[in-house]
């Protein structure tokens, strides 16, 4: 690691502050510190100042987590320890939940945060190793493309092929999340929905998100979801990451789907909607084995498998459909 | 205990150099001193740590700056205060065992991926290697060396589980697994096997070690060893 | 010594392992570091941080094959702490090939200057799989085509596994502690004798001046062999230029490149059979990827467990850029016998034979048949369905491998000493890896004296002890045990004869048993009282330079079953059954460790683990525990060692033999449960939904 100072403000307006602070080159901000450190070890990024925003929460000493009018209020600041272990997520939003446990292992879910992995960049190879001047980093390649790419994207056009790494990110697209942002543009800070806080390569390269250089999430929102539900398929069930993983919301009337609300993940540079699936699972009963199939094959719609990963595409509608009965709260066959 | 970690570590950055914005190392020990004794996130120690910074470095509204040259902290390890003298820069892991001597937090991925270097942060599971020492101050560290308590010392039981069950062999990514257990344990006094793995699933053991390690944590929560259940 | 009673109930539960009870001279002790390894108090070399320690890492090659363009060393020397800087090297031929190194007061500023010096390469083409430089598959030779021909079946089959790093958690180095005029190396070694015999004059010092230390050692699996290796030699270089400590370990990419690895294989089988299951013969080629090694791509295929016929062989060792080969834990065995056992159960599927019943014909030698019998109950063999016949989403898969390990006869020195206080101190210049060995030799020599064995020192890991045998060849345990014994009943003697000649008497009147002297079989003397007797010194006994083991080699078994989703490709493992022999076991607890612990390294190998050099550059990109993917504790079943005593005498080999046979019975477990073959390891989803698509993976 780089020689850096390191900020403890005591606000996330102080700490938005000191993101633009003119005295500095290159300030950092850190929450959690998991991403921010595994790139300050591979000398991805050389700050001088770290600010460290561990530590805040937007309600003061209110609980990470709690039950709001519609659905759920989660400090940015919450770990996925606690987001997975709180009976109102597992209540109000279960995929939410799900998800997060899902993710990486104990010691990283007590360390990292709800925004964190939201904002946390991607594990491509490529992109992680510094000899290798990717795409994101400025360069004039996406060494994927010709290399090893089974972990890699089987949608969206490019030119870089990262898969989005957060599992949290397609659960709250599916519950609607929005994320409530302090600094950037306007003043008060803006809520932006899950939906529109990524973009694909192709509107810019070298970062993932849209948010200003100043700009920190403090809380994320999302509705209430009690029919949801989350699945990922991993080559190791421990502490691996999703070769897919399907997030799905269902309005259930008896058994039959009323509407969905489907993301993919680990398979697109964004999260990734499925909004073919949506509309070819509205009105199938979950007990239609059948039917609920022939609309989770829509899942791959649209696919461009590289080189080494169209396996993924005999995933991801497994996946979208295990996560939909798992949502209605079916077994799924492993769990025979 | 600690020994002189030598020279200085340093390494500019360019056109960063000149002397530390915000505060200087001096002082900061006494003040963290005091905050060694809350646990608490965002303790009132903190902010008072805050409010004599700003004192001392008229920074905006009263931010605390330290680093990048090395300061004073005290770290409350295994409910001793323990100081060091280090940059922002270092992780937990490299301040245990490389100004603290304490080395049975092991460096083995350095980048939080097989649990080696495991320790209790406030009583929370954490990898050492990937949090910044000055993020442990005011917290109450957990080491494996601190696990064994009374004069003489006992050891804890999943100590003596994991000694009795052989769930050990090169003994590498022991410690690591040890606290692994003991985060387990105090968060589920009685945990079945499933989540037995599941607590333990951040740790890798290369010698192969797991079905002791599983009979280990079941005798230390007073469960029987029940690696007999076929499929289990 | 029981023997294991094959009379035992069909399932016996393993919670106190009734199957392996008074299978050993010792049931119940745990291993003697025990709890110096779970307080924290085991100091293994890289925990040698000693005050005023220079830190030293070697610059590598971050390409597979590059030319060193241009290089910064004033930026680097001029990092705050940098000592020095010397890059010697201008061309890389495979990734994390060292050119030189850098020398600085922390670790820190160690990791700075690397970044300073700011290499900048020319990348070259690289060739990084077996098929780059061997593309084609050689054309069946007339004696096999005859074979063939008059063969009712056949197969003709390609199978691969992968680059497998040892992967030890503490990795490659040593730390050099160099006083001027002295100095001791603690060195993370699996033969302290060997590096200090490799590391010569090298510190400046006579041999006599220096020794080596090696108290623990976190894991080597065979890649910690053979001397100091680059990383010590290089501390020690250092140590002696500056006569201060010098620390050098590799970091965990560094380990993953650069210290070894289980080579990678192809293999091509033709072979002709009967549908009895009699196999005629054929040819088996083969190619080792041993990246830069120039050697060590061997692999053990056939095995000569099985007759296979008349069947000719090729061996070809093929270069490539990546790091070369070390011993791995059974060298070149569990590679062939994944696919020995695979293509067998693909003989016994076409001829419509139960596997089993197969390698009951097939095998060479009785005892696997006995092998075969108890693991099948244990395992539930008969709840066995046929290949590819179960519709449902988690099908459940059965598979068996064979193992077998030789014996070489014992090596090594040791000395014990009796002192006048009543503790006992045996000494070898060996170490313990893990494998348990300093409990082993404290077992060994307190029965032979018959003493309890909290009286005993064990003393091991130190240059300055006799010497002992590397950790390597599952040889140790089997070496030191009837030397250790010698030696222990030398001094046993000699304490007999001067407790005799005190009394005026004949030694032959004496015995120690359970602590207590005996006289004429009464007791006489308590130890402390009888070691009182004897004079400042103590007696040293030493063994006699070619004891009798009267060992020989030992064999296994293994039976896996596994579930696998078929939609996902998943495997889920479920449970092992592992009957191995080795003799006389010594400590129970440790022996039945080192079957576990084979099991689970077999599965990881199976299942997950592969080194992925980039094809177009030659790096490997999963130079990490993120996506070096190494067995955790969800992917694990119900693993179940039985220890096999029945008839053997002598201690035999352990710690290799276990970790041959997992991977071939995996893959015919899951070409059970999905009907088709997967050729490939690691068996991954991707492989296994290409194999039930259509073909082999």
């Amino acid at each position: 690691m780089n020689r850096f100072a390191m900020a403890m403000p005591k606000s996330y307006k102080e700490a938005s502050g000191l993101l633009t602070d003119g005295r500095f080159t290159l300030p950092i901000l850190k929450a959690g510190g998991i991403d921010v450190i595994d790139h300050l070890k591979e000398g991805l990024i050389r700050p001088d100042l770290l600010v460290d925003i561990r530590r805040l929460r937007a309600q003061g000493a209110a609980p990470p987590i709690s039950q709001s009018k519609n659905g759920l209020t989660i400090e940015a600041t919450a770990t996925l320890a606690e987001i997975g272990a709180s009976d109102v997520v597992r209540r109000v939003a279960p995929v939410l939940a799900q998800a997060v446990e899902n993710a990486a292992s104990p010691q990283v879910r007590n360390a990292a945060t709800a925004a964190g992995n939201l904002l946390q960049r991607p594990r491509c190879w490529y992109y992680r190793h510094e000899q290798f001047d990717c795409l994101k980093k400025g360069g004039p390649t996406c060494y994927a493309v010709e290399g090893e790419n089974r972990y890699h994207a089987i949608f969206g056009n490019g030119p870089c092929h990262i898969v989005h790494p957060s599992n949290l990110a397609p659960a709250l697209f599916v519950c609607s999340g929005m994320v409530q942002t302090i600094g950037g543009q306007s003043a008060g800070g803006r809520q932006i929905p899950i939906a529109d806080l990524f973009h694909t390569p192709d509107k810019g390269v070298r970062d993932e998100h849209n948010l200003a250089r100043d700009e920190i999430v403090t809380q994320i929102t999302c509705a209430a979801a009690p029919h949801s539900g989350f699945y990922a398929i991993k080559e190791k069930q421990s502490f691996d990451w999703p070769l897919v993983a399907a997030s799905v919301a269902l309005e259930l009337e008896g058994a039959t789907i009323r509407s969905a609300k489907v993301c993919a993940g680990a398979v697109a540079p964004v999260p990734w909607p499925l909004p073919k699936v949506e509309a070819m699972l509205r009105g199938v009963s979950v007990d239609d084995d059948a039917a609920l199939r022939k609309a989770c094959t829509a899942a791959t719609d649209g696919a461009k498998p590289m080189s080494e990963n169209a396996y993924k595409l005999k995933l991801l509608p497994v996946a979208v459909r295990r996560a939909v009965l798992i949502a209605s709260g079916r077994k799924t066959e492993v769990d025979a | 205990m600690a020994h002189d970690p030598g020279p200085a570590p340093d390494g500019a950055v360019p056109g960063q150099n000149g002397p530390a914005r915000g505060v200087t190392r001096r002082s900061f020990v006494q003040t963290i001193g005091i905050s060694a004794a809350a646990t608490s996130l965002g303790s009132a120690a903190a902010d008072a740590l805050a409010r004599q910074r700003s004192q001392e470095s008229g920074g905006p509204e009263g931010v605390t700056i330290l680093g990048p040259d090395p300061v004073e902290v005290t770290l409350n390890i295994n409910g001793k205060p323990m100081m060091a003298t280090i940059e922002p820069a270092t992780t937990l892991m490299e301040a245990l065992r490389l100004h603290l001597n304490l080395t049975g937090c092991k460096d083995v991925c350095d980048r939080g991926a097989c649990g080696a270097c495991s320790v209790l942060v406030d009583g929370r599971l954490t990898a050492a290697c990937m949090l910044l020492a000055l993020d442990a101050v005011g917290s109450q560290v957990t080491t494996v060396e601190g696990l064994a308590k009374g004069d003489p010392p006992k050891l804890d039981p999943v100590q003596e589980c994991f000694v009795r069950h052989d769930a050990l062999q090169c003994g590498y990514c022991t410690p690591g697994l040890i606290m692994a257990c003991r985060a387990l344990l105090n968060e589920n006094p009685k945990p079945t096997l499933e989540q037995i793995k599941h607590g333990l699933s951040g740790n890798i053991c290369r010698c192969g070690t797991y079905t002791n390690i599983f009979n280990a944590a079941l005798e230390a929560s007073g469960q029987a060893p029940i690696m007999d259940q076929k499929g289990a | 010594m029981r023997p294991i009673d094959q009379q035992t109930p069909t399932y016996m539960p393993t919670a106190n392992r009734p199957i392996n009870a008074g299978t050993s001279m010792n049931d119940n002790t745990s291993r003697l570091d025990g709890v110096a390894k779970v307080t924290g108090a085991a100091r293994y070399g890289r925990d040698m941080h000693l005050p005023n320690a220079i830190y030293i890492a070697l610059v590598r090659c971050p390409y597979g094959a590059a030319d060193l363009e241009s290089s910064d060393a004033a930026a680097a020397k001029a990092v705050p702490g940098v000592l020095e800087v010397e890059v010697t090297g201008k061309e890389g031929k495979y990734h994390g090939q060292p050119i030189g190194h850098v020398a600085a007061e922390s670790p820190l500023a160690m990791k700075r200057a690397l970044r300073a010096l700011n290499c900048t390469w020319k990348r070259k083409p690289v060739k990084t799989r077996i098929s780059d430089v061997a593309p084609d598959m050689p054309a069946p030779e007339d004696k096999t085509k005859e074979i063939l021909e008059s063969a009712e079946l056949k197969l003709e089959a390609v199978y691969s596994t992968p680059v497998q790093p040892h992967s030890s958690l503490e990795t490659h180095g040593g730390v050099v502690d160099h006083k001027g005029d002295r100095a001791t190396v603690y060195a993370s070694t699996q033969g302290t004798s060997s590096v200090k015999d490799g590391l010569g004059d090298s510190l400046g010092l006579p041999q006599s001046a220096f020794e080596v230390v090696c108290e623990y050692v976190g894991g080597g699996f065979g890649s910690k062999l053979g001397g100091p290796g680059k990383e010590i030699s290089t501390a020690a270089r250092i140590a002696a230029k500056y006569k201060r400590p010098a620390y050098l370990f590799c970091n965990r990419s560094e380990e993953h490149l650069d210290t070894g690895n289980r080579p990678s294989l192809r293999a091509l089988v033709r072979l002709g059979f009967m549908k009895d299951g009699t196999i005629l013969g054929g040819e088996i080629h083969k190619w080792g990827g041993v990246g830069v090694g120039g050697g060590g791509g061997g692999a053990s295929l056939p095995s000569g467990r099985y007759r296979l016929g008349d069947v000719k062989k090729s061996d070809s060792n093929v270069s490539t850029n990546g790091g070369g080969p070390r011993p791995a834990r059974a060298p070149g065995n569990p590679q062939g016998v994944f696919v020995e056992e695979l293509m067998l159960d693909e003989v016994a599927a076409m001829a419509g034979i139960d596997p089993l019943d197969l390698r009951r014909k097939l095998v060479t030698d009785d005892i696997y048949k006995e092998m075969f019998d108890l693991g099948a109950r244990l395992i539930g063999w008969q709840d066995r369905r046929a290949n590819g016949t179960q519709r449902t989403g988690l099908r459940t898969g059965f598979g068996v491998g064979s193992t077998n390990w030789g014996y070489r006869g014992p090596q090594g020195s040791a000395e014990v000493v009796i002192n006048r206080d009543g503790s006992v101190e045996v000494r070898t210049g060996t170490q313990d890896i893990g494998t348990g060995q300093r409990t082993i030799m404290g077992i060994v020599a307190a029965e032979a004296l018959g003493v309890p064995l909290r009286v005993v020192n064990v003393r091991i890991g130190h240059s300055t002890l006799p010497p002992g045998p590397g950790s390597g060849g599952s040889q140790t345990a089997y070496s030191t045990s009837p030397i250790m014994n010698s030696a222990t009943r030398d001094a046993r003697q000699q304490f007999l004869t001067l407790l005799a000649k005190g009394d005026g008497a004949d030694a032959a009147e004496f015995d120690i048993k359970d602590g207590q002297v005996l006289r004429k079989g009464q007791p006489y003397l308590t130890w402390q009282e009888a070691c009182a007797k004897l004079p400042n010194d103590g007696v040293t006994g030493k063994n006699e330079a070619h004891p009798d083991g009267g060992a020989g080699g030992s064999q296994g078994v293994q039976f896996v079953k596994v579930a696998v989703d078929v939609e996902a490709g998943v495997v889920h493992p479920l449970h092992v059954v592992a009957i191995q022999s080795c003799g006389r076991v010594v400590c129970r607890k440790t022996a039945e460790s080192q079957i576990i612990g084979g099991v689970i390294q077999g599965l990881s190998y199976a299942l997950f683990e592969r080194q992925i050099l980039d094809r177009n550059v030659g790096t490997m990109v999963n130079d990490n525990f993120e996506f070096y993917k190494v067995l955790g504790p969800m992917d694990m079943p119900h693993i179940e060692p039985v220890l096999w005593a029945r008839g053997q005498t002598g201690v035999r080999s352990l710690g290799e033999p276990p970790i041959i046979p997992t991977a071939g019975a995996t893959a015919g477990a899951i070409f059970n449960a999905i009907g088709r073959p997967v050729r490939d390891l690691p068996m991954t989803p991707d492989r296994l939904l290409a194999a039930m698509e259509g073909g082999a993976s």
